[in-house]
C-alpha cells in the first residue's frame, strides 16, 4: 500500500512540476524587433547598423534559421564594440547555445583588443548576456544595468 | 557541470574522491572476526554509495537545480514500481498495468521535455493551426537516464533481474555522475552486482586515471581544435566552396568522435576509480568496413539498448524480410528521434536504415569483393555524409551543405586551401588517434609501464588544462541529448 501511495504522490508531483514548467515558459508575444525598439528608445544604441542573418552567422556562428526571429545591431567602426542582439528562440533550451555563442563572441573580440583597447575590452567584459523565457539578449554598451532593466520590462 | 571544466577537475572531483576514500583509509574494522568485517564492509559500502549519490545529485543540480526534482521523482517512482511489480507477480494483469504506468511516466516525461515543442511545431504546420507554446528547457541527460530507468523496469517486468531493495543503491544507479549526462547507457543487469560488491584497487584507480586523462585529452586537445576549425569554416556564411564544405564536414566528423568518445572514456575512467566497470561505448568506429560494423563500434551502449529492448522484442531478423525491414525502420526512426526532436535527426536515422538495407540485401555480394581499405574509405565517406544531417539540424541547412559539397558554389577557394594547409598536422594526428594504432588499454602489472602511464597521464592532464584555460571554445556536443 505504501508503494502505491508513493507512486500516486510521484505522479501528482510530476503533474505539478510540468504545470509550473509550462507556466514558467510562457513567453511574450512581442517580436525581437519590438523588444529591441523599446530598449533602443533612449538612444543608447544610436549609430549602430542593423545586420542580416548572414552577418550574424559569420560573426557569432548562430544560425538564424534556428531562431523564431532576431535583430542584430553593430557598428561599422572597428573601434566601436557596441552591439545589441535580441533573439526569440523556438525552444527555451536553445538559449543555452546562444549564451555560449555570445561568450565566444566576447572572448574573440577581447583577444582582438588585447593590449591596446582598454576601453573596448572593459566594455566587452561588462556586456549583458541574459535570457527570459525564450527571449535572449546580448548587449555591449555603456549602461549595461539600464539595458538589463529595459529588457526585463520589454520581455516581461 | 562538464568533466572538462576547471570546477569539475579541481573542486568537485577532489572533494568527491576525498569523501569517498577517506573512511577506507582512516577506519579499519575493530574486530578481526569474519562477521564483524562483513558488517563493516557493508556499512562502508552504504557510506560510499551515499557519498556518490549526494555528490551526483549536486553535480546534476549545478546547471539547473530545479531538474533535480524531476530526477528524484523518477528515482522514487521507479523504485516503488519495481518493488510493486514483484509483489504483484502472481497477478499478471496488475503487474502489466503497473508496467504500463511506468512506461507512461518515463516516456511521458521524456516526451514532454524533449518532444513537446517539436510536436506542437508540426501541428502548427497544419493550415489554420496556431498553438502558442514554448518548449521547456531540456533537462540535461534526460535521454540517458530515462533509458537506464527503462532498462530497469523492463528487466524487472520480464523477471530478468530482481527489483532493487535499497533506494539509495537504486538512486545511485540512476544518478551516478560519471555516466549521468552523456552515458554510456548502463543497463541495470550490467551493474546490479557492482552497486554492492565492488572493490576499488590501486590498479583499477591507475587504469581509471589513465582512461580519464586520455578522454580529457581527446576532448580538450583534439575535439576542441577540430570544432574550432569547423565553426570558423561554417561561420563564413552559406556559400561554401566544395573544398571548404568537405573540410568542414571532415573536421566535424573528428570533432564529434573525439568529443563523445572522450567523454565516454572519462566516464569509464571515473567509474574505474570508484570501482565500477562501465561497458565500452566506442571501439574505433572510423576503421569500420561497413555500416553494420560502424554501428557495432559507435555509441555501443545505445545500439545495445535498442537491440535488446526494441529490435529483438519486435522479432529481430528471425522473420520475413518485410517484417525485418519494419523492425529496422522502428529502430532507426527511434534512434534518430532519440538524438533530437527534429526531422533532420529522424532523416539521419532513416539514412542509416537505407544504408543498412542496401548493404544487407542488395550490395552484400559486391561489397565482399572490394578490398578492405576501399570498404573502410567508403564507409567513412558515408558516415561523413550522415554527419551533415546531424550537424545542420535543419533540413534546409543540410540541403545547402550538401549542395556546397557537390560544387554548387565552386570547387575551391583560398580560405579552404589555407585551412587545409594550416591544419594538416592536426588532421593527421586525429586520423592516427581514431585508429587502434595506439592501444589505450595498457597493462598495469609491470612497474615500468605504470611509471610511463603516470608520466604520460600527468603530461596530458597538464596540456589539457592549459588548453581549457586558454581556449574559450569548450562545447560538448552530446550534452544536449
Amino acid at each position: 500500500m505504501r508503494y502505491r501511495i508513493a507512486e500516486i504522490i510521484c505522479i501528482a508531483a510530476l503533474a505539478v512540476f510540468i504545470a509550473f514548467t509550462v507556466a514558467d515558459g510562457r513567453g511574450t508575444d512581442k517580436t525581437s524587433a519590438q523588444i529591441a525598439a523599446e530598449i533602443m528608445s533612449d538612444g543608447m544604441f544610436d549609430g549602430l547598423i542593423q545586420r542580416d542573418g548572414r552577418y550574424l552567422k559569420n560573426k557569432s556562428g548562430i544560425d538564424p534559421e534556428q531562431l523564431e526571429d532576431f535583430v542584430f545591431y553593430s557598428s561599422d567602426d572597428v573601434m566601436n564594440v557596441d552591439a545589441l542582439l535580441v533573439i526569440k528562440t523556438n525552444e527555451k533550451s536553445d538559449t543555452d547555445a546562444l549564451s555560449e555563442a555570445a561568450h565566444k563572441y566576447v572572448s574573440d573580440a577581447v583577444t582582438v583588443f588585447d593590449g591596446y583597447g582598454d576601453e573596448q575590452t572593459a566594455r566587452l567584459k561588462n556586456c549583458l548576456i541574459k535570457q527570459k523565457g525564450n527571449c535572449f539578449i546580448f548587449a555591449v554598451c555603456g549602461d549595461t544595468e539600464g539595458v538589463r532593466n529595459l529588457f526585463e520590462k520589454a520581455a516581461g | 557541470m562538464v568533466f572538462s571544466s576547471l570546477t569539475f577537475l579541481f573542486v568537485f572531483l577532489p572533494i568527491t574522491a576525498a569523501l569517498y576514500f577517506l573512511p577506507s583509509v582512516l577506519l579499519r574494522p575493530q574486530h578481526t572476526g569474519r562477521a564483524s568485517s562483513k558488517v563493516f564492509s557493508c556499512r562502508l559500502m552504504t557510506y560510499k554509495n551515499a557519498v556518490l549519490l549526494i555528490m551526483s545529485l549536486f553535480f546534476y543540480a549545478w546547471g539547473e537545480p530545479v531538474n533535480v526534482v524531476l530526477m528524484l521523482l523518477s528515482i522514487i517512482f521507479n523504485f516503488c514500481i519495481g518493488a510493486d511489480m514483484q509483489r504483484k507477480s502472481g497477478k499478471p494483469n496488475v503487474k502489466k498495468l503497473l508496467f504500463a504506468l511506468s512506461l507512461l511516466f518515463n516516456l511521458g516525461t521524456l516526451g514532454f521535455f524533449k518532444y513537446s515543442g517539436f510536436i506542437v511545431n508540426n501541428i502548427n504546420l497544419i493550415p489554420g493551426m496556431n498553438i502558442r507554446f514554448i518548449a521547456p528547457g531540456l533537462p540535461v541527460g534526460i535521454s540517458f537516464y530515462t533509458f537506464q530507468v527503462l532498462s530497469y523496469v523492463i528487466d524487472v517486468y520480464r523477471e530478468k533481474v530482481s527489483p532493487q531493495e535499497n533506494i539509495l543503491d537504486f538512486g545511485l544507479y540512476i544518478s551516478m555522475f560519471p555516466q549521468l549526462i552523456a552515458g554510456p547507457i548502463v543497463q541495470y543487469s550490467t551493474i546490479e552486482k557492482q552497486l554492492r560488491e565492488r572493490r576499488e584497487t590501486g590498479e583499477g584507480a591507475m587504469q581509471g586515471i589513465w582512461l580519464f586523462t586520455l578522454g580529457l585529452a581527446k576532448k580538450a586537445l583534439l575535439a576542441n581544435s577540430a570544432g574550432a576549425v569547423y565553426t570558423s569554416l561554417t561561420g563564413q556564411g552559406f556559400s561554401l566552396s566544395a573544398l571548404s564544405a568537405w573540410t568542414a564536414v571532415l573536421f566535424y566528423t573528428f570533432q564529434i568522435y573525439f568529443d563523445f568518445s572522450g567523454y565516454s572514456d572519462m566516464a569509464r575512467g571515473l567509474g574505474k576509480i570508484f570501482g565500477f566497470d562501465f561497458p565500452e561505448n566506442f571501439s574505433h568506429p572510423y576503421i569500420a568496413d561497413s555500416i553494420t560494423d560502424f554501428w557495432r563500434r559507435w555509441h555501443i551502449s545505445l545500439s545495445s539498448w535498442f537491440r535488446d529492448y526494441v529490435y529483438i522484442p519486435l522479432g529481430g531478423s528471425r522473420c520475413s524480410p518485410a517484417r525485418n525491414i519494419f523492425n529496422l525502420f522502428a529502430v532507426w526512426f527511434l534512434t534518430g528521434l532519440w538524438h533530437g526532436a527534429s526531422w533532420s535527426f529522424v532523416l539521419w536515422g532513416l539514412y542509416y536504415l537505407l544504408l543498412l538495407v542496401l548493404e544487407k540485401h542488395i550490395f552484400s555480394a559486391v561489397r565482399k569483393k572490394l578490398p578492405v581499405a576501399l570498404r573502410r574509405a567508403l564507409t567513412f565517406v558515408l558516415v561523413m555524409l550522415g554527419w551533415v544531417l546531424f550537424s545542420c539540424e535543419s533540413l534546409s541547412g543540410a540541403g545547402r551543405m550538401f549542395a556546397s559539397m557537390f560544387g554548387a558554389n565552386g570547387l575551391t577557394d583560398s580560405t579552404a586551401l589555407y585551412t587545409v594547409m594550416s591544419n594538416a598536422a592536426i588532421l593527421v594526428i586525429m586520423g592516427i588517434f581514431s585508429t587502434p594504432l595506439f592501444s589505450y588499454e595498457l597493462h598495469t602489472k609491470r612497474k615500468s609501464t605504470r611509471a610511463v602511464m603516470l608520466l604520460l597521464s600527468t603530461a596530458l592532464f597538464v596540456l589539457s588544462v592549459i588548453c581549457i584555460i586558454s581556449d574559450s571554445y569548450n562545447p560538448f556536443l552530446y550534452f544536449r541529448f
